[in-house]
């Protein structure tokens, strides 16, 4: 990579160079070219002063000679000759003028010619026009002799223009061939200088192509390798599948094979144990058969009582199958019956499913019950309620002594019909509540319920005494209608000699089997101790005092509905605990009760 | 007393003849000044407060438990008719659950009174509804005090 990108610089390097080097040689062969025509200009230009310088002399030349040849041969054509020349010199003499412009020096040396040219020029005229008369005369030799001395000092002056225009004639020509022999030798080296970078940046260019091609090949080579390895590879991995699976079977094989080679070897060391019984047993039969023979002599003598001895065992024999094929019978028939049997269990399981479906409907069944109770139960005992109070208000003193007698008992009647529907509900509700367990200071419940029936609790004298009390996992409102429910009955059952005194308290403690079956020794319950000195009641009915209208008192001496503690227990099972009651006559009761803690 | 106030129109709406007879009784013994007008279930209810020559009633008392319509519906639809928003509505019922006290506070019910037991009591708790709602154009009931008790 390195290389490749050095060479790429290399190779713009060059090429910048050459286009440096070709701008370059352009511009100094434009410069050259420039000078060159410059001095070729300027060579030409002096080239053309120096004719026009010689033009001028010969036309002055001429215009004398003419002047002459006139006064000569008095020939008019010799005069319209000179006026020719004449022409030609002003023209020339323009030229000229135009030529030196940007030569000071001749310029000044043009003034002089002007002057000296005009004196000249004057002589020419300056003649008469009557040959004959004139020819010898001494004027005429005069300004001929003027002319010629004028004519001198105007060739001496061109010529020093000349010659002027001669040196620097000179020093141009000198510039010249230096400039037109410098030229080629420059471009020459220019022109080789360009080509030997050019080659050198084509052997450049030339190398790294031929190093890619040489990396291309070198790839594509190594493309080709691994197409072919990864063909291999898939080859090799259906391969190393096939193989496993073949290993996997004849792994299985091998475990078969052992298995059978073991049970074989087994069968094997048993049969060779066998065999070497047999060749004991053999040897022993052979000893026994020597013994037999000497026996059998006996035996024959023997085999006649025996014969009559088998034909009664045959019988007994019979009689023993015939008991078999009865017991074999019987087998049968208790397997029979043990079909049946599962067939009953199976049935009663599914009777029992329905037992629960249909104490879960009971359940519902007796919500709905509650609301009857609740609407349609309590409309015609509140109207049997609403007109006794109208017979009393009115007519209660027209009654007669019987009649008022039985009149308050239609009132207490249906007041308890009251009291019992309103149990009633609260009994059928401890269901349908939302279950909301909280952890629970049992304390705040209990003095909640007291202040509640502080009332009852003071018309009684009763005391109401709270020991140690832990926190408890409950649902409140339902365990404040179980205490309040106990409380209720303690005041309702207290003894009529000695003021009611109840004692609540409880602790945490660890599950007892002994104590009671259905407690988990692992867990941990919260065990509430309740207890009345009140008139308590027989051993016997500890279970019975929790069933619904179980009442223990006739309705005269204790009023209730027997439906409180039902909702006691009730509550308990609802916390999944357990409650269990302890009467004694005379003594009151003690309630123990069972919560799991969380 | 009966002489400050002019007379109160009531109107009691319920099926149960025997409670018709006990209300008007109790009415009558309280010696309030006051004209009751009843009807037998809530369709005739609402067809009697429709009418367009019924004079409109002061007070209200509507029993829930009714053939035809029952008082809940009645009391939807009073409350959605301009000239029957006004009248003072006291829910008169047997039922105590809170769901019935609480849907018929929240349609705009004015006041909740459990059919009592006690002839003595139907007075009292009658006598104090009459007359919150003759000393009162716009009876002080809420949610604190909308059941009533004695």
């Amino acid at each position: 990579m390195y290389t490749q990108i050095s060479s790429f610089i290399q190779i713009r390097i060059i090429y910048a160079a050459t286009i440096l080097f070709l701008v370059a040689l352009s511009v100094f062969t434009f410069i050259q070219l420039k000078n060159l025509t410059e001095a070729y200009i300027q060579i030409n230009h002096t080239h053309q002063t120096t004719q026009l310088l010689q033009n001028v002399l010969t036309d002055i030349l001429q215009s004398e000679d003419c002047k002459r040849g006139f006064l000569l041969s008095g020939d008019s054509l010799e005069l319209r000759k000179r006026n020719l020349a004449l022409n030609n010199l002003s023209k020339e003499y323009h030229a000229l003028g135009h030529l030196i412009i940007d030569n000071p020096k001749q310029q000044d040396n043009l003034n002089v010619l002007t002057i000296l040219i005009n004196e000249k020029l004057a002589s020419v005229f300056n003649m008469p026009l009557q040959l004959k008369k004139s020819f010898l005369s001494a004027d005429t030799k005069q300004n001929t002799l003027f002319g010629v001395n004028k004519m001198d000092k105007v060739i001496a002056q061109i010529e020093l223009m000349i010659a002027f225009e001669a040196t620097f004639l000179l020093h141009i020509q000198g510039n010249y061939n230096q400039l037109s022999f410098i030229t080629p030798l420059f471009m020459i080296v220019f022109f080789l200088g360009a080509i030997i970078i050019l080659w050198a940046s084509y052997l450049k260019l030339i190398n790294a192509l031929s190093v890619s091609e040489v990396l291309q090949d070198k790839l594509k080579i190594e493309n080709e390798g691994k197409e072919n390895l990864a063909a291999e590879l898939v080859i090799a991995n259906i391969e190393l599948a096939f193989q496993v699976e073949e290993k996997g079977n004849r792994a299985a094989e091998l475990i078969i094979a052992n298995k059978t080679l073991h049970y074989e070897s087994n069968a094997k060391e048993y049969r060779a144990a066998e065999l070497v019984i047999a060749n004991k047993e053999l040897a022993f039969q052979v000893e026994e058969k020597e013994c037999r023979a000497a026996e059998l002599v006996i035996a024959n003598k023997t085999l006649h009582y025996e014969s009559s001895e088998k034909e009664d065992r045959a019988a007994e024999l019979i009689d023993a199958n015939k008991e078999l094929a009865f017991q074999v019978r019987e087998k049968e028939n208790r397997a029979a019956e043990l079909v049946t049997a599962n067939a009953e269990l199976a049935f009663q399981i599914g009777e029992k499913e329905k037992r629960e479906l249909e104490l879960i409907n009971s359940n519902k069944e007796l919500q709905s019950f509650a609301q009857i109770a609740s609407h349609d139960l309590q409309e015609p005992l509140r109207k049997i309620q609403m007109f006794t109070s109208r017979i009393r208000d009115k007519d209660y003193t027209n009654l007669s002594d019987y009649g008022q007698k039985y009149f308050e008992i239609i009132e207490d009647a249906a007041e308890r019909m009251q009291v019992l529907i309103q149990d009633l509900i609260a009994y059928a509700q401890t269901n349908d509540e939302e279950r909301a367990f909280e952890e629970t200071d049992l304390n705040v419940i209990l003095k909640e319920v007291i202040e509640e029936l502080s009332d009852a609790i003071s018309e009684k004298g009763a005391t109401v005494k709270l020991g140690n009390l832990c926190n408890a996992y409950i649902i409140p409102f339902q365990f404040h209608q179980l205490i309040t429910n106990l409380i209720s009955n303690s005041l309702k059952f207290a003894k009529q000699v000695l003021p009611c005194q109840i004692t609540i308290c409880s602790c945490v403690e660890n599950g007892n089997n002994n104590v009671n079956k259905r407690l988990l020794a692992k867990r941990k319950y919260c065990h509430i101790t309740y207890s009345d000195n009140g008139i308590g009641f027989e051993e016997i009915y500890n279970e019975k005092v929790f069933e619904i209208f179980q009442r223990l008192h006739g309705s005269g001496e204790y009023k209730g509905t027997g439906i409180g503690l039902a909702i006691v227990k009730k509550i308990v099972d609802n916390h999944k605990g357990m409650i269990k009651a302890f009467g004694k006559p005379n003594e009151g009761v003690t309630f123990d009760i069972y919560l799991p803690t969380k | 007393m009966n002489s400050y106030y002019k007379t109160l129109n009531i109107l009691l709406a319920d099926d149960d003849e025997n409670d018709r007879m006990i209300f008007r009784e109790a009415l009558e013994e309280s010696k309030m000044n006051t004209l009751v007008v009843s009807v037998n279930d809530g369709a005739a209810l609402m067809e009697y407060l429709l009418k367009d020559d019924t004079q409109l009633p002061t007070l209200l008392f509507l029993d829930l438990n009714m053939p035809l319509k029952s008082g809940m519906d009645c009391l939807k639809e009073i409350k959605s008719v301009a000239k029957l928003k006004n009248i003072v509505i006291a829910i008169y019922s047997t039922s105590s659950s809170e769901k019935d006290i609480e849907q018929t506070f929240f349609c705009g019910a004015n006041v909740y009174m459990k059919k009592p037991n006690d002839f003595g009591k139907l007075k009292e708790l009658l006598n104090k509804i009459v007359t919150s709602v003759n000393v009162y154009s716009d009876p002080p009931f809420n949610i604190a005090n909308f059941l009533l008790k004695l």
